[in-house]
């Protein structure tokens, strides 16, 4: 239990670093990937629908104290994201790595685009903006970072294989 | 219904999670603002504040020896140009008090240094980090070397969230310095500034300096915003369209200054 507990604590804590120190070292034109998302997807889909929603409440709180007005809604977002993700994979088969990625382009694009509508009061101007400009981007973005993702654990799974 | 659900709920542990930090999220987020602000603030201390100091303190490193050089010439540049200013300045004075005007208001400069872009807000809001000891509050002009960035609005310890030009929460009563023609800078999602409000009769130009008035209270008159670069006469309306080309480079924001009252 405790050796699970340090693992996912350890989780949240390279997350962060990613989004920290990493995301706006990569990011293009101000367009990043989003880590938290993509560990949210992956947690709920290779683990349990418990461990994404745990991981998408604690990156939630962390991401969303630097907007205090705003505190709370990327949590909020980032579990229903969580299960939303978990019923598509009980309905859906999503075990193969093409599903998986789609999975993530999609969850980002929406949750992105459900966080403007909210934080822009319904500014249909500046959310379609924002979502065309970012949102769109930003899923493209962490896609490519999802698919480099899963090669590596690929890689790795091969390797052992072999080994 | 809900009889169904917390049976589900009592049946599903996993489901009983998910429902209840859900509902602890939701909470959360409609807290009113004064409770929210301090839970905040302690959530960035506790998790965010030590990664990012680390991360910023990497990246001044690395920008030091840039920084420096530039500023040096600039301080020289400006050292010129100050002696200039100081005996116009004094001038001004004198003429003013000659004249029985009233003494204008001073302003103490506080330093800020670019923290990071605020989360989601890419276009229309930064962090900027300070030293905590400054008395920093809401709605104070933050302003760069080139002219107005913009105002603060949430004060998180030494992080500062700066609400940019390019915000439509952000609007600045402006003057042309040329033909003193007022009118306000707006921000148009995804496009340009604004000089609104200018009716088809009064005179501006391409080309002119577009200035904050002071008559909005919240920013001090003669903080330079950007220049005309068209002018388009409606066949409709009451008002010119005004575009304005920015000073500031929204997108290469560095060293900034928070403008503070002397008299507060």
């Amino acid at each position: 239990m405790f050796g699970k507990v340090a693992v996912f604590a350890a989780l949240i804590i390279l997350a962060v670093i990613f989004q920290t120190f990493f995301a706006g070292l990569i990011s293009i034109e101000k367009v990043t990937p989003d880590i938290f998302v993509i560990l949210v997807v992956y947690l709920t889909l290779t683990r349990s629908l418990t461990h994404g929603v745990v991981f998408a409440f604690v990156s939630g709180i962390i991401e969303g104290s630097s907007d205090p007005r705003m505190f709370g809604l990327g949590a909020l977002l980032k579990i229903i994201l969580a299960l939303a993700v978990f019923f598509l994979s009980t309905r859906i088969r999503l075990e193969s790595s093409l599903a998986r990625i789609i999975v993530v382009f999609i969850a980002v694009a929406v949750h992105n685009a459900v966080y403007f509508m909210i934080a822009f009061s319904m500014d249909i101007q500046l959310v379609m903006y924002s979502t065309l400009k970012y949102a769109l981007l930003d899923a493209v973005y962490s896609t490519i970072i999802a698919v480099i993702l899963v090669y590596l654990s690929v890689r790795k799974l091969t390797l052992k294989f072999e080994a | 219904m809900i009889a169904g659900l917390r049976k589900r709920v009592s049946e599903n542990k996993e489901f009983g999670l998910t429902f209840i930090l859900a509902a602890l999220s939701l909470i959360i987020l409609i807290l009113p603002l004064s409770i929210k602000r301090p839970l905040a603030k302690y959530t960035h201390t506790v998790t965010l504040a030590p990664f990012q100091g680390v991360a910023e303190n990497l990246k001044r490193l690395v920008h030091t020896n840039e920084t420096n050089r530039w500023l040096r010439k600039q301080l020289l540049e400006k050292e010129l140009a100050f002696a200039f200013a100081r005996e116009a300045l004094e001038q001004n004075a004198r003429l003013r008090d000659s004249l029985g005007f009233r003494k204008r208001k001073g302003y103490d400069l506080i330093p800020a240094e670019l923290e990071g872009i605020a989360p989601k807000r890419r276009d229309n809001a930064i962090v900027i980090s300070i030293k905590e000891s400054h008395e920093v509050t809401e709605d104070m002009a933050v302003v760069s070397l080139q002219g107005l960035v913009g105002k603060t609005t949430n004060v998180l310890g030494e992080n500062v969230t700066v609400e940019l030009l390019t915000s439509p929460n952000c609007r600045v009563a402006a003057r042309d310095q040329n033909t003193r023609t007022l009118g306000i800078i707006k921000w148009n999602p995804g496009r340009h500034l604004f000089l609104d409000n200018v009716p088809i009769r009064d005179s501006v130009a391409v080309g002119d300096t577009i200035i904050s008035s002071g008559l909005g209270g919240l920013f001090p008159s003669g903080l330079p915003i950007g220049v005309i670069e068209s002018i388009r006469i409606p066949e409709k309306g009451f008002f010119k369209k005004i575009i304005v080309r920015p000073f500031v480079n929204f997108n290469r924001l560095d060293e900034m200054f928070i403008l503070k009252d002397r008299d507060e």
